[in-house]
């Protein structure tokens, strides 16, 4: 700790002496940093989709009734469904309410609704499952026995949807992890040899420190932090970069889309930026001490 | 200034050096130095004078023998126990070798900043560095855009100013013109006058003769010490003059 002052007098030295030189890594990992972060972004907000359309709390189903149901018959089918196993939760929407969410979600078009005939509003119920139905067969069955009981007219699984965007999801975590792989063993290589030339264009400093006495780790300690700080500096900017970007478009994209009733992109949630910069520190860690190390064997 | 202690600061023992297999550098070099002595390391160029002071601060190693520095054997040292070996000895080159972009603060609070000293006290040790070397005032200068001489002064202040037993200086008035070089050897006496070893390689006979002090001879691969009344004698050695020898 005695000498922490001097280790950082060091370090923001060696920034400002090599500043082109660090300049150009900290913009290329920053780069790097983006592509990765932009692709969790799209992994979050379809993990996030997923998780709405039928993720951790419940999976949702609509069973619509039939035109001529009554009052009593949409009793008997809550009572019916509640009865089943793999259901957690029934709601009953008549037929009026139906109308209204219409209106709300497409008020451009709510004179069109407010016109159409009450029988185009049938009521419907809402069905959430038990995440345990998450095998595709025990959906599609269960899907079936709702659909075969009396009144029900037609049963909305949004299981199309909700597959399509299970897989992209899917793959999207898939890429992620393989972009990230490969942009980690890309950036420690650009980082140590940032170091590297750093390192070089001091080695006089070094051969002095050396012949005073400083310990090996004395010397490294400087080149170290410049990796971390410079790794973690970049980070920073990519995820920066990425937040403003998510910010500016979230609310735009809600009207691109609006039948999700909301935006289709999602912030990284603060554990994706913890990993985000503890991976960073790790990369500026590990390609400053391979260089470090080699230099001061030879 | 004369020998001081009983036990030597450094011993040379039977060390020998080779790079080519058929003519060894120098071989079986022994001798001692006591605390407080100045001693003049010479021999022609070539001789291994360098060599030998780099392998008391460890920056060579020797094919056989031992080189004792307050009596521990610094060939026998761990790599890690090096740097420590090296906080005891203040190191003088030719060269200089100093770090060109930064200040002359810098350049000599560097070998304070390993010892792990407060900053107030690295700034008062520093000052009064500058002040034995006649650079007061020169702290904010940037090394380069020092004389030659101005920058073998800020070397010494650098190598005195952790106060180590022993100042070793290897053709420190090599690349100095001969007032500068007076004045770097003055210095170095009068650290010596303090109580400091000193071991100043040089090839100058010049100095040598100027200067007079305890002389150890490279030549020829062998160790002779040179004494007054042995140059009187007529001994002569290559690369010393008869001339040189005289006070």
């Amino acid at each position: 700790m005695t000498h922490l002052g001097y280790y950082l007098r060091r370090t923001f030295q060696g920034f400002r002496n090599e500043w082109t030189t660090n300049l150009a890594t900290v913009l290329t990992l920053s780069v790097a940093f983006v592509l990765v972060g932009a692709l969790a972004t799209v992994a979050v907000s379809l993990g996030a989709q997923v998780e709405r359309w039928g993720g951790a709390d419940q999976y949702q189903v609509t069973a619509y009734l039939a035109p001529d149901a009554s009052p009593a018959d949409a009793d008997r089918l809550r009572a019916a469904l509640a009865g089943m196993d793999e259901v957690r939760a029934v709601r009953f929407v008549p037929g009026a309410e139906a109308r209204r969410r219409l209106v709300e979600t497409f008020p451009e078009e709510s004179s069109a609704w407010n016109a159409l005939d009450d029988s185009f509003f049938p009521g419907y119920v809402e069905i959430g499952l038990d995440p345990a139905v998450a095998d595709e067969e025990h959906y599609r069955t269960l899907v079936g026995r709702i659909g075969k009981l009396g009144i029900v007219q037609d049963v909305e699984t949004h299981g199309d949807w909700y597959t399509s965007v299970l897989g992209i999801h899917r793959a999207a975590r898939v890429l992620a992890i393989a972009l990230g792989s490969l942009a980690i063993f890309a950036t420690v290589f650009v980082v140590s040899h940032t170091i590297r030339l750093n390192f070089h264009r001091r080695r006089r400093q070094v051969e002095v420190l050396r012949m005073c006495g400083a310990t090996s780790w004395f010397v490294r300690i400087p080149y170290l932090l410049e990796g971390l700080f410079g790794s973690l500096l970049a980070a920073v900017i990519a995820l920066g970069a990425i937040t403003l970007f998510v910010e500016a478009v979230r609310d735009r994209l809600v009207d691109v889309a609006p039948v999700l009733g909301h935006s289709p992109i999602e912030h990284l949630p603060p554990t994706a930026w913890l990993a985000f910069l503890g991976v960073a520190a790790l990369i500026g860690l590990t390609g400053s001490w391979m260089s470090v190390n080699k230099a001061l064997r030879s | 200034m004369a020998a001081g202690g009983t036990q030597p600061i450094l011993e040379i023992r039977h060390v020998s050096k080779r790079y080519r297999a058929a003519k060894p550098l120098f071989r079986d070099v022994t001798f001692e130095v006591q605390p407080g002595e100045f001693v003049y390391v010479t021999g022609p160029s070539g001789s291994g004078k360098s060599t030998l002071l780099r392998m008391v601060y460890r920056a060579e190693t020797a094919d056989t023998g031992s080189i004792l520095f307050c009596g521990k054997d610094v060939l026998a040292l761990s790599p890690g126990a090096v740097p420590y070996l090296r906080r005891n000895i203040g190191v003088i080159l030719q060269d200089f070798k100093l770090i060109h972009e930064e200040s002359v603060y810098d350049n000599i609070a560097l070998a304070l900043e390993i010892l792990g000293l407060p900053q107030r006290e690295i700034y008062d040790r520093v000052r009064q560095a500058l002040d034995r070397v006649g650079l007061a005032g020169y702290e904010d200068v940037r090394a380069a855009d020092l004389s030659g001489g101005e920058q073998q002064r800020v070397a010494v202040a650098r190598a005195v100013v952790t106060r180590p037993s022993l100042v070793l200086a290897d053709e420190p008035t090599g690349n100095l013109d001969a007032g500068n070089a007076a004045m770097v050897v003055s210095l170095l006496e009068e650290v010596n006058a303090e109580g400091t070893t000193v071991l100043l390689a040089t090839h100058d006979n010049m100095l040598i003769a100027a200067r007079p002090h305890r002389t150890v001879a490279l030549v020829d691969g062998v160790v002779d010490e040179i004494t007054r009344a042995r140059a009187v004698e007529g001994v002569r050695y290559r690369g010393i003059s008869q001339e040189a020898l005289q006070p």
